[in-house]
């Protein structure tokens, strides 16, 4: 008796049989997908985070709204207490920003921006220098990097 | 003819029956355990020796950070940290931070969740159990920890 993969009997295992691979990728893929990091974590904070002279949280907290207003973002939410804010920005792409702000010490409080255009998570210095440059503005204060 | 019509009613009943399970029951069951409750909560929490429950909720919100999530939700007095993320399948994930009472510890327990099915036939929003995407999350969320601590 030769063996005929096309026989009725076999097609249903067959046809399963060609899936699993498929969805073992599946599961790597988006497991790939919930944890990615584009760059390492410590390289991505230092492009994203920026330290201004102030431990004022409050005055940085209002600053950074009025940053993402003039870049055309509308808040989605905002926590003073821990210090969150997200915004969503529509037009050509749909870009959403996460900005986390901590204060460190009496006199310094950190600014860390973070997001995702369409589907893509910013990686690239760019437009966090802009975000920064804006939020500086706002403030009437330096941008510093962090070390 | 008779024994034909008596099997045919029996089988009516027990397929009918396993079908069907009583309301009660299948209520129940829609707030029962998915998992074994001990095994999943031990998959997805960590023990943190600190009591610095503000550290590990911001160093939460650095982690979402660095892994492209937006901050959906945060609310310090719940110690709870959700952010969303969109994937070509959506994925959203919430953290929780509370102290164990009477030890210099806190626990951290995430949950991530596929609320919305993509378009793949016979794919149900779902929580993710393995043990892996867990264990290299918490892998993150160690060193977010030491970066915040370090003021990074």
């Amino acid at each position: 008796m030769t063996f005929d993969p096309f026989r009725p009997a076999l097609l249903p295992i067959m046809l399963l049989a060609s899936l699993m691979p498929m969805i073992a990728a599946c599961q790597m893929d988006s497991r790939q997908q919930v944890l990615a990091t584009s760059n390492t974590q410590a390289a991505q904070r230092a492009i994203s985070t920026r330290s201004f002279d102030t431990g004022d949280q409050p005055r940085v907290f209002q600053a950074t709204i009025a940053a993402l207003q003039d870049l055309g973002f509308v808040v989605d939410r905002a926590d003073a207490v821990l210090g969150t804010v997200s915004a969503t920005r529509y037009g050509g792409n749909l870009i959403r920003l996460t900005v986390s702000l901590r204060q460190i010490s009496p006199r310094q409080t950190v600014v860390r921006a973070s997001g995702q255009i369409n589907q893509v998570a910013l990686s690239d210095p760019e437009p966090f220098q802009r975000f920064f440059e804006a939020l500086s503005q706002a403030l009437y204060l330096a941008a510093n990097p962090i070390e | 003819m008779r024994v034909t019509g008596l099997v045919c009613f029996a089988l009516t009943i027990v397929l009918g029956g396993a079908g069907c399970a009583p309301q009660g029951e299948r209520h129940a069951a829609a707030l029962g355990p998915t998992e074994s409750i001990t095994n999943l909560r031990a998959i997805q929490s960590r023990r943190f020796d600190t009591v610095n429950t503000r550290l590990l909720l911001q160093a939460s919100i650095g982690v979402l950070q660095d892994m492209g999530y937006t901050v959906t939700e945060s609310r310090e007095e719940f110690g709870v940290v959700v952010g969303s993320k969109a994937t070509p399948v959506p994925v959203r994930v919430q953290i929780v931070i509370r102290r164990l009472p009477e030890q210099a510890a806190s626990i951290a327990r995430a949950t991530f969740q596929f609320p919305m099915p993509p378009q793949m036939a016979g794919f149900m929003p779902e929580t993710r159990t393995d043990v892996q995407l867990y264990r290299e999350f918490f892998e993150k969320l160690s060193q977010s920890v030491f970066l915040t601590a370090h003021d990074i």
